[in-house]
């Protein structure tokens, strides 16, 4: 049996350097040119992955009211436990629903429900008493597609270890990308020749080397370029800005306060990492943290960020403008502390329920995409039509559940 | 109850915090520079002493005899400085790729950080006669010619500077980029090859002769004979060009890997070896194969040497073969126990002394292959 070393240079850097030098060949001998390419591939490759990990990252925050509410609510560490799996496994119709409510409808519908159940046919039934009850509606009177829309809106659960999957098949690949810029960047004679191990027997790779390593004024294989580190840092920063502007955490809650560490120290770290790694590795990293705030902003939104927030509130105040409540305040609003009460037996539903408090906000907290201006004017909505006649949805829910 | 409810908060951030910063410290520290140059100049012989790296940037005076080899001196330790020489500019020295020049009782140094030197050693110590500070790291071996030694820089300059006082005139070569090859002199024309795949002639007081663009960089010495240049480049080729006809192609071989040790010519027979580990005999008027050895997948970057009738191989790794040069076929096979053979070896009349990347001093005997540590290094 090969050592590990053996297996990880045969299977994983040896190919990753042979395809550094291919595209640097195709680059037209710009080794830039070629991390460059090498990160979109890289990015494309892990797509899949990234994208599951944004959802279960999404599906986590949208479990965070809850999961405050079974703490607050249980005391005994075992039942505590048994009732977050529950929360975990248990099959959700939210927002997706209000759709389905759309079509049947024909006009367009708030999110105003989360199904508490863990059986598809259930949910379904859930939601067609709730139709009934709220908008008077039958859903087996709509349309057919209706129907198989809600259902297909059921969604699996939550896998809380789904974030950390994804991330631990993506960790042998960075390690393997940072070996491969390393080892092909080196300009050293003897790291040189010590390439020649590594390189397929291609006439095309075997002319390749070596490099030219000067990129856009850059030298990519000295350490320390502070144009990058910026680039890195503020890319992270604004990554985990976002990120945080979807979190539903409740101002002031640790994980609130935990988020907004996060945006900070983990762009300091990996600003420290870029500046005394090769620029070559440091290119590769602030390519990847944009290409990754492009798809994060393209396929789950910016959360309630808006560009104008980065005006903080001191110059806000100067030139007049309203100051910022702070991050995933808007969602955390909906999300109310339960009510103590050390009655163990009560439903981990009815606990949850609790938690969210006011229903329709609940939908909008399980939406984080919807910006704050945006949870203002659906408020102002609702109570434009509660002066029309129509009892608001929050009372209709708690009339129901009593 | 606020305060004691914050300092909960502080206190759960603290741990994270920590790890974090020590997170980053630790990438920090596995991060540290692409590794650091080793050097792999040849030892010189030079007024009856050996000069050696034995360890990085550090050059040591051996003197050879029948008993124990002994350190007659070691530079820059006991250099005597000249007026205006501040002693920490030989501190910055890194390690030397360059093979040293002795002419005349003078040694001229090369050293990757960039430091030029000329040092004396007719007196008892070594004495730095002059020294110059260049822009560019330097790899390549510069050459004499006349009072004129020329340096090839990373920087693409082959900078003539004058032997006797170090001053340095306009570079011959312009255009290029990074030489790591020594160049070839003949009369009145300069021969130099770059990582840029180019080779370039020049007029030994200036002017440009004529360039020739190649399909692979060129890292490997030069080798001139009367009017044909070998040239061992990376793209796997052995070239003959003719130097009077604008480096004109004669010939070019296909091996199985880099040409990067100087080759070897001996009579109408080029020795070659590649980074894949093959040795071949070319004939140097044709380019034909007349044989291959090849029994070791491993580096050869030092020159084949010829040596009592056996062509003698050292491989990256401690792999020494002694080879009949007629027929290929293998005489002999050491292997040494310790250190990494990447530099040229010095032919001596006592045997082939190889220096290893641990600075040892290694005499190898061509007839039965056997080995001597005369040298002890780091």
């Amino acid at each position: 049996m090969l050592p590990i070393g053996a297996v990880w240079q045969t299977f994983l850097e040896n190919p990753l350097i042979n395809l550094m030098v291919l595209l640097t060949v195709l680059s037209f001998g710009s080794y830039g040119v070629a991390i460059l390419v090498f990160t979109v591939l890289t990015r494309v490759i892990t797509f899949p992955l990234t994208l599951r990990t944004l959802r279960a990252a999404r599906g986590l925050q949208e479990l965070q009211p809850d999961m405050e509410a079974i703490q607050k609510r249980y005391k005994d560490p075992k039942r505590r436990s048994e009732e977050q799996m529950k929360l975990y496994r248990r099959k959700t119709l939210t927002c997706e629903g209000a759709g389905v409510a759309s079509v049947v409808l024909g006009r367009p519908v708030e999110c105003d429900w989360k199904a508490q159940d863990t059986n598809k046919d259930e949910i379904i039934k859930e939601y067609e008493r709730h139709l009934e009850r709220v908008h008077s509606v039958r859903l087996e009177d709509a349309p057919g597609r209706a129907v198989n829309r809600a259902r297909k809106s059921i969604r699996g659960g939550v896998n809380p270890l789904g974030c950390l999957g994804p991330q631990l098949i993506q960790f042998p690949i960075f390690i393997g990308l940072y070996i491969v810029i390393r080892t092909t960047l080196s300009q050293h004679p003897e790291d040189v020749l010590k390439l020649n191990d590594r390189l397929y027997d291609f006439q095309i790779v075997q002319a390749a080397l070596p490099f030219d390593t000067s990129f856009l004024g850059m030298n990519l294989s000295a350490n320390g370029n502070f144009i990058l580190v910026i680039v890195i840092f503020a890319s992270m920063w604004l990554t985990q800005r976002i990120s945080s502007a979807r979190s539903l955490s409740r101002p002031g809650s640790q994980q609130a306060q935990m988020n907004q560490m996060m945006q900070w120290m983990l762009p300091a770290m990996f600003g420290w990492f870029a500046l005394v790694v090769p620029a070559g590795l440091g290119l590769y990293w602030a390519a990847s943290t944009l290409i990754g705030l492009v798809l994060q902003w393209v396929f789950v939104g910016p959360g309630d960020f808006t560009w104008g927030s980065l005006i903080p509130n001191l110059v806000r105040e100067r030139v007049g403008l309203p100051p910022l409540a702070p991050a995933g305040a808007a969602a955390g609003r909906g999300a109310a502390p339960a009510p103590r009460d050390n009655n163990d037996d009560e439903t981990p539903e009815a606990a949850t329920a609790g938690a969210n408090g006011d229903t329709a906000q609940t939908g909008e907290s399980n939406d984080g995409r919807r910006s704050q201006r945006a949870n203002s004017r659906r408020r102002r909505r609702s109570g434009a039509r509660q002066t029309r006649g129509q009892p608001r949805q929050r009372r209709r829910r708690g009339d129901s559940r009593r | 109850m606020f305060h004691v409810k914050h300092r909960r908060r502080a206190r759960a951030r603290t741990p994270l915090a920590v790890v974090l910063a020590l997170l980053a410290l630790l990438a920090g520290g596995c991060a540290t520079d692409l590794g650091s140059p080793d050097g792999w100049a040849a030892p010189v012989e030079a007024d009856g002493v050996v000069l050696v790296q034995a360890e990085k940037g550090e050059l040591v005076a051996v003197r050879l005899g029948d008993g124990p080899a002994r350190i007659a001196w070691r530079f820059p330790e006991d250099a005597a400085l000249p007026a205006g020489v501040d002693p920490d500019d030989l501190n910055d020295i890194e390690a030397f790729y360059a093979t040293p020049v002795f002419d005349d009782g003078t040694v001229y140094m090369a050293s990757f950080s960039g430091e030029v030197m000329a040092v004396d050693i007719t007196g008892n110590g070594p004495r730095l006669a002059w020294i110059r500070k260049l822009t560019h790291e330097l790899v390549a071996s510069p050459v004499l010619h006349g009072d004129v030694l020329y340096v090839p820089t990373e920087g693409g300059e082959l900078l003539p500077l004058d032997a006797e006082s170090g001053a340095m005139g306009e570079s011959l070569a312009t255009g290029a980029e990074r030489f790591w090859s020594r160049p070839a002199v003949s009369g009145s024309a300069i021969y130099v090859a770059g990582l840029d795949r180019h080779v370039r002639a020049a007029g030994v007081q200036g002017g440009e002769q004529w360039v020739l663009e190649l399909e692979g960089a060129v890292a490997g010495d030069l080798l001139l004979d009367g009017e044909t240049l070998f040239v061992g480049a990376l793209d796997r080729r052995m070239y003959a060009l003719d130097v009077l006809a604008a480096g004109a192609e004669r010939w070019r071989f296909q091996g199985d890997g880099w040409f990067w040790a100087r080759p070897l010519l001996d009579g109408d027979t080029l020795y070659a070896t590649t980074t894949n580990g093959s040795v071949y005999a070319l004939d140097a008027r044709s380019g034909d194969e007349q044989w291959r050895f090849n029994e070791l997948d491993n580096e050869i970057r030092a020159q084949p040497v010829l040596v009592g009738g056996i062509l003698v191989v050292a491989m990256r790794d401690g792999v020494l073969f002694g080879i009949d040069p007629s027929t290929g076929v293998r005489q002999w096979q050491q292997t040494l126990a310790e250190g990494k053979l990447l530099a040229d070896p010095l032919v001596l009349e006592s045997g082939i002394l190889y220096v290893t990347d641990r600075g040892d001093l290694i005499s190898v005997d061509p007839r039965s292959g056997a080995t001597t540590t005369v040298f002890e290094g780091s």
